[in-house]
Formats: C-alpha cells, structure tokens, sequence
C-alpha cells in the first residue's frame, strides 16, 4: 500500500469530520444572521446540497476508516490467530477490510455495511446536485440574458 | 502534612484527659491514625462514667451510650469528642467548641450519608454512628478502591444497620475482612437467622440455606443483588438487582478463572467460591501435597483418585517430620503418571523467621537441594509462608524475606524461579512487589486474615482445599487436596534434561536467521526482526507501517514455504520470572528501534521509543487517566500498576521484558553482532539476568530521574512523528476525551513520570537481589 495514500487517507479521516461540521455550524451561523430569509438562487442552493452530501460522505467514510480498525495502534481486530502473509484484504474504496489468517480463513468484513452503500448513495446524489448546478447556472445565465435584451 | 483541627484535636483530648487514670496520651502531630482514635474513646468512656479506660470500643462502651447522645447534650466534652472524631476524619464539624451545632450535625450527617445511612442524623447519635466516628474506617473512595465497591458497602449499612450486630462497614470502595463478614451477616439475614443467631461465619447453616438460593438469568431480587455484589467483591460484574446475560457472561468467566463447572449460574459452588478461601471443599482436585514419601502404592492411589500433580518438599532443616524427597522419588513419581510440584519450607510459623537474610540462605539451600534432585533451569519452586501473616507482617517480614529469595536466586545464576505459597493476600502482596510467578493459595485456612476479605490472586495455580486420606494399606496417605488451575504451572515432569526455558525461541530465530541469510536480498538481521513482528497482526496494520514501514512480504511467503513455520514460536517462557513472554511485540520492538535513528541523549525521543517502551507508556498513561477517580496521584498508579507480573494493564511486567529485551538485543546488533548469536548468548548465556540494568543505563543513564526526564519528553513531544501515534496510543486506552498530557498539570504529569522512573529503578534493583 502506497504510504503517501495512508498518509492523505489518515489525515482525511481525522479532519474531514471536523471540517464538515465546522462548514454546518458556519452555514447555521449565516443562516441565523439573516433577519429575513432570502430563498437563494437555485444554482446556489444546489451548490449548497452537493456540499452537505458530499461533508456526509466523508463523514461517513471517515467512520468506517475508524472503525474497520484501519488505524489501529495499540490493538488489532485479527488477534485471535495467527496472520496470513499478508494479513489484511484492504480496500479504500470501496472501503473494506478484512483478517487474512494463517489457516485459510478470512474474518468477517471489520467495515460496519452502512458505510459503503451510504457513501455511494451520497456521491450519486452529489453527482446529481452537480448537474443541477449546471443546468440552474445556464438557465439563469440565459434568463438574465433575455432580461438585458428585453431592457 | 499536619492538619491544623486534628492537631486541635490532639491537643484538646491530651489536655483534658491526660491526668485520668488509665488514658493513654496520644502523639500530637496533627495526622490522624489509630492513636489518636484510642484517646478519643478513652475519652468517651471517661465522660460516661466508666473507670477501666481501654482502647477498644467495645460492648461496655456501646452499652454505656445507651440510646446515644442527643444532639441537645449539655455534657460539651462528649459534643467536643464528636468534634474531634470528626476532623480526624475529615470533615468540618466547624470548631472544638462543644457546641453542636448546624456545621457539627452537618459534618456528622454527611459522614452518615457517605456511610450509606441516607436518612441522616436525627435528634440522637446512636452508638454505632459514635462507633464508627471514632474508628479509622472511610467513607470515601480510597486509592486502589472501586466506587462499584461502595456503593454495595453503602447498600449493605443502609439495609442491615437496625439489626443488633451489624456494625457501620467502611465505605472506602476496597474489599476487607470486615466488608466480607458484612456480606456473610447480609445473608444470615435473608435466609431469616434472628440476631445472636447470625454470627457472620460461613457455617453449615449459611451453607444449608444458600444451596436453596440457585441465581440465575432472569431471577431479581435482593438474593440477585448480594449474589452480584459478592461477584464484585471478587472483580467480577456490577452491582444489579436482576441477573441479566451481563451477569451471566461475569459469573462464567468468574467460573472459569475459578476452574468451577462454567455454568453461568450462581449455584451453591459458586456462592462459596465467592464467599470464602476454600470455596466448597468437596469438590474434587486434580493436585495434592504432602509429607509422606510416594511409593509405588502411593502413586497408584493418589493416580487412582484423580490427582496429577504432587507437591513434595525440597529439603529439610532441624526437623523430624522426614519430608523431604528421598532418592529414586521423582522417578517412582513420574512412572505413576504425577508430575511434581516442588515446594521449598524450612519452617515458616511465625513473623521473626522471616527476614531478607533467611530468605537469601533458604534460596540458595534450595536451589542446591532442586540441583541435586536433577530439576531443570526454569522450575518453579513454592517458597512456604505457613502462617496468617498480618499486612504489618507482610510488610515487614514476608516481603523483605522474598526479597531475600530473589537474590539468593539471583547470586546463584537465576536457574530458578520463585513461587508463593501462602494466604490470598501473602501470595497477592509477594508477587505484586517480588513477581513471584505463580501462588499456591492456603485456602484451607478460611480465618486467616489474609484469605478474608481478599480475592484469589490472578496468578493462583493451586489453591489447597481439604486434608483428607485416601486410598488404604500401603497406598493410603494423608493428603492436602489442592484445586489446579489448568491453565498455570504444569508442574514438573522431567528431571535432568539441559533445556532452557527459552530454547524454543532462540532456535526459531537461529533458523530465521539462517533462512534470512540464504533470502539474501536485505539485511537478514531487519528481515528477521520483520519476521518476528508479523506474528501479531497489530503490528503490520497500517498505523504500524506508516510508523516503521512494511515487511518484506516475499521473505515471510520465503521463510513460510521453507521451514519456519515448523519452528515458530509465538511465546516463550522468560527464564527469569517464568512469565509468557510474546514474541511480536519483542520483534515489534526491535524492528522500530533498528530502523530508528538511536537517541542522541535522554531525552530525545524517537520512533524507536514509540514502538517499544514509549508506545506503552502512552497506553498506560491512558489507562491511568482512564481509572484517575481512583487514582489521582500517577505516582502511586505507577507503584500498583505498572510492569507487574499479573493483572491486566497495558503495561505489564513482560510488556517491560519485551522492550528492554529489544533494546538490548538490538544495542547489540548495531554493534556488529548477528541476531542469531545475539538472542543466543542473552538468553543462553545469562544475558537476559541483567536486562534492566542494561536497559535502565543505556536508555535511561542509570537513573531513576533519567528516566523520568525521557518518559516526560516523549509525552511532550511536539514531532508529529511521535505526537500523532501517542493520540492513537493513548486514547486506545483512555478514550476519545483523554486529558493529553501536555494539557495536564505540571506537577501531576510529573508525578507520573516520576513513578515511571522508580518502578524502573526498583526493577533494576530487585534483578540485582539489592
């Protein structure tokens, strides 16, 4: 396994939650300062959802990289045989892992199996607020277009 | 630290009784202790009228209290005695005044409710509450204590304190001889005894009644809650009132440590096991020991009779009991299918017998007589504390002696190592301060008062039970039956083989090496270090490997494929303290402190350090943080917890053996050396009986202080390359919300640190006999 992708992973797992919350609290916070609630524009709301599936998503990954013992240092999920060579079926995306033993056998999945289908789910709908956003943006490229026009 | 108000007290009580015949002046040094209790009831019992002054609070007192004392008392000296009682206790009865009160009533009630007597004082302090304020018991959670502990010591004062003789329990959260009687009392009570009837002794009426009260999953009530308090006297479960499949899985794993039928119930055997040393002594033994010598007839029967293992006495010293092994014993022993279990008791009746000095000679006459009887390097032998040793003794008799035995051991090669027979807590106290290896509990002796209110210890392999006579003819014999724990000490059963405890291991990594060598792709000593630490999975996830990098998967598929896994060993025996020693930490270890840049002083901290001694350091400050509401001080955690040779822990004696071990081993590696002859000379040629020394100079300079100094660095470390494991490290044992140490108090980190040192220290010393 490449050590400079464990490095960005490791790092990713550890600040990607902290960050989508901290963008939750900041959008709370601007959302409250706002004395009247202005609807936003329909490329910007759709911006703002690719964002917050896109924040669940790391969050989510980020929960599976912790607890399918990805990271573990002091213990280690396949301690009850001795190990294969190697000793882990890893996967970063699909996220999986799994203990390889000595005796042919193989540990049940350590990634709990919300993870990955949550994480898809929440890239599609990501992909699809993508889309969105084109497809407001140039709609309301050409209506504020014709507004000139019409002017 | 002189307290100011106990002081007062002291001051107050000499002076005003000092001249009354019969009192007895306590030291005026302001820190409360016995003394200073004795003089307060003297005190008391002047002020009640009665002439023969004595320092125990006994019936005449608590007669003499009557209903007690009212809170309305004119008489100010009792109200000044009250005071007293409660400053020395700790708590803020306002001034010695005679005057009671709101803050004396207040100070009086909190001790009560802290005592579990939730109603709190009324108009009248009855005699027990005065009992107990003038007693050292505490009411709060003391260091080593359990607040799981408490809160049953409270439940226990506050159902049972109407009943005539049940007395107020300490409420410290510890486990003690008094809290057991209570429990005992506690069920006398339900099983319906009147008073006078119920004495607190596990006696065949107590046992009649608890065969009808079978706990099991689903049942609730108050015989659930005394069941599951029992078990947590004992370190198992929690304190319920209904007997859920958490209390199930608690009391199969009590079973089996306890080597009982693992039923998952609390039957008849169970509740004795919990209840007293001997647990019920009929059940059967698969180990015995005696003083009579085996012949063929009598290997036969005991054979016959279930028994495995037969303990036999070493040598003799000035007595006619004649038990000693004769020649030609061990074989008839052997030839009957018994191992051999050897004890070594020159005589051990009583306190003045045991001194360091007596235990250097018995080990060394020990070790000659085993040596002449052909027993191997690495047996254990029972060094016999034959009598109800106090902690006083323990501590300055057992102790010293113990001592005595590992340098007698020590100055002898350490062919030998050192087990523990005596009460619970003879065998707990020896091996938590001398590592005996395992203990051989006197169980039988159920009023000893070092098996009341202890637990067996973790390390027991025998626990003796009955003395009985079996079989008849030339076979019969008198035998004390011991219980085995089938997972310790085997006992012997071989004499005269040249084998070292560690032998296993160092021939797995002599062919390690040999296949290394003819791999030939990299540095053969790195490949079997590798080797060594992907024995464990932990240690090459990927955490492991961004720490020191992978292993060299194409030599393990090589060295797998070519032989090594017919040599593999994953533990082995230390051939110093007998304890499992694991193989992947050491090559864990090892591995990171090879590849790691050396430290360039005491305090530089390096990722070698990480992966050995510093890594546990962290899990352990973890686990210190973790159980602080019981452990404030990190000093004395370290003195209880750290590197002991049973229990749980992160950091553990043989934790402690593998990282020094590794150090030292790869010290001298990085000098020139092969690994192969490395770990051969060290564990063959009596390397490994200096290895703290070693490790404690070459890491530490030697000092206690040094190593404080680099167990405070490493936790302050701001290089990510340490400070990032050391999150993972210590949150695995302390939890996400774990006060890191850089955001501890100075003095309390150091405290830990310190401690860190003088365990190592001691180590060292203890290794040295010194």
């Amino acid at each position: 396994m490449s050590r400079l992708l464990a490095v960005l992973i490791l790092g990713f797992a550890l600040f990607a939650p902290v960050i989508s919350f901290a963008l939750l609290v900041i959008k709370l916070i601007f959302t409250g300062l706002n004395r009247r609630f202005i609807p936003p524009r329909r490329s910007v709301a759709w911006t703002q959802a690719a964002v917050a599936v896109l924040c669940a998503a790391a969050t989510v990954y980020s929960i599976g990289v912790w607890s399918g013992g990805f990271f573990d240092i002091a213990s280690s999920p396949c301690a009850d045989k001795l190990p294969a060579n190697p000793a882990y079926q890893q996967s970063w995306l699909p996220l999986a892992n799994a203990c390889r033993y000595l005796d042919g056998t193989t540990s049940p999945q350590l990634v709990p199996s919300y993870v990955n289908p949550t994480v898809f789910t929440c890239l599609a709908g990501a992909a699809i607020c993508v889309a969105l956003v084109v497809w407001s943006a140039v709609r309301e490229i050409n209506y504020e277009r014709a507004s000139y026009a019409d002017e | 630290m002189v307290d100011a108000k106990v002081l007062q007290a002291q001051q107050w009580v000499n002076a005003t009784y000092g001249t009354v015949a019969g009192y007895v002046k306590c030291p005026e040094d302001g820190k409360t202790a016995w003394s200073v209790m004795y003089s307060l009831t003297m005190g008391l019992q002047h002020e009640l009228g009665i002439t023969a002054l004595s320092a125990n609070f006994g019936p005449a007192t608590l007669a003499a209290l009557g209903a007690g004392v009212p809170v309305s008392t004119p008489n100010q000296n009792l109200v000044r005695i009250i005071q007293s009682g409660c400053f020395c206790k700790g708590y803020n009865a306002g001034d010695i005044d005679g005057n009671f009160g709101i803050t004396t009533q207040g100070a009086v009630d909190s001790m009560m409710v802290n005592a579990g007597l939730t109603d709190g004082l009324g108009a009248v302090l009855t005699p027990k509450v005065m009992k107990a304020l003038l007693s050292m018991d505490a009411y709060v959670v003391l260091a080593g204590g359990s607040d799981d502990v408490r809160t049953i010591q409270q439940w226990l004062n506050g159902r049972y304190i109407n009943r005539r003789d049940f007395f107020i329990s300490p409420c410290d959260g510890l486990f003690s001889r008094g809290v057991e009687t209570a429990m005992i009392y506690a069920i006398q009570y339900e099983l319906g005894m009147a008073d006078g009837v119920a004495t607190g002794a596990f006696g065949p009426a107590t046992q009649a009644g608890l065969r009808q009260h079978t706990v099991k999953n689903g049942d609730s009530g108050v015989w659930v809650s005394l069941f599951s308090a029992a078990m947590v006297f004992n370190g198992y479960g929690s304190f319920i009132d209904s007997f859920d499949s958490d209390l199930a899985a608690s009391v199969t794993n009590f079973q089996q440590f306890s080597q009982l039928t693992a039923s998952g119930q609390g039957d008849f055997a169970t509740w004795a096991e919990l209840l007293v040393s001997t647990g019920d002594p009929t059940r059967p033994g698969t180990a015995c020991d005696c003083i009579t010598t085996i012949t063929p007839a009598i290997g036969q029967t005991l054979y016959g009779a279930g028994y495995r293992i037969v303990g036999r006495y070493l040598d003799e010293r000035g007595t006619t009991l004649d038990k000693k092994i004769k020649p030609g014993e061990l074989e008839t022993i052997f030839a009957a299918g018994l191992n051999v279990l050897p004890i070594s008791q020159y005589y051990g009746g009583e306190a003045a017998y045991f001194t360091h000095a007596q235990g250097y000679t018995d080990a060394v006459d020990a070790q000659t007589a085993a040596l002449g009887f052909g027993f191997n390097p690495g047996t254990v032998i029972y060094f016999a504390v034959d009598y109800d040793a106090t902690q006083a003794d323990i501590d300055a008799n057992i102790v010293p002696y113990f001592y005595g035995i590992v340098a007698g051991l020590a100055s002898q090669g350490n062919r030998f190592i050192h087990g523990v027979y005596g009460s619970r807590n003879v065998c707990a106290q020896v091996t938590s301060r001398t590592d005996a290896r395992w203990s051989f509990v006197s169980g039988m002796s159920t009023g000893f008062s070092g098996n009341m209110g202890f637990p067996l210890p973790d390390n027991w392999a025998f626990n003796q039970i009955q003395t009985l006579t079996v079989g008849s003819g030339a076979g019969a014999v008198q035998i004390d039956k011991d219980v085995h724990n089938s997972n310790t000490d085997p006992g012997v059963s071989s004499i005269n083989s040249i084998t070292y405890p560690a032998d296993g291991f160092v021939d797995f990594v002599s062919n390690l090496y040999v296949l290394a060598t003819t791999y030939g792709k990299i540095n053969p000593n790195l490949l079997v270090m590798q080797y060594l630490r992907q024995l464990d999975a932990k240690y090459i996830g990927v955490a492991w490997q961004l720490l020191i990098g992978d292993v060299d998967q194409d030599f393990i598929t090589y060295a797998q494929s070519n032989g090594a896994l017919s040599s593999q060993v994953t533990q082995y025996a230390d051939p110093f303290y007998g304890n499992q020693i694991d193989v992947a930490h050491f090559g864990a270890s090892a591995n990171g402190q090879y590849l790691s840049l050396q430290p360039t002083g005491i305090t530089d901290s390096t990722i070698g350090d990480v992966t050995a001694w510093g890594g546990d350091l962290m899990t352990f400050y973890g686990e210190w943080r973790a159980n602080s509401d019981s452990y404030s001080s990190g000093y004395t955690y370290c003195q209880e917890r750290l590197a002991k040779i049973d229990g749980g822990g992160t950091f553990r004696l043989s934790d402690l053996i593998e990282d020094a071990d590794s150090y030292n081993v790869v010290k001298s590696v990085l000098g020139g050396g092969d690994v192969s002859s490395v770990v051969n000379d060290y564990y063959r040629h009596g390397g490994y009986s200096s290895r703290f020394k070693q490790f404690f100079q070459g890491r530490f300079g030697g000092t206690s202080a040094g190593a404080a100094a680099a167990a405070n660095a490493i936790l302050l470390s701001t290089d990510p390359a340490i400070s990032v494991p050391r999150l993972g490290l210590i949150q695995s044992t302390g939890g996400v919300y774990t006060v890191m140490p850089n955001v501890l108090p100075t003095d309390k980190l150091n405290e830990f640190c310190a401690g860190f040192g003088d365990v190592l220290q001691a180590r060292v010393e203890e290794e040295q006999g010194t």
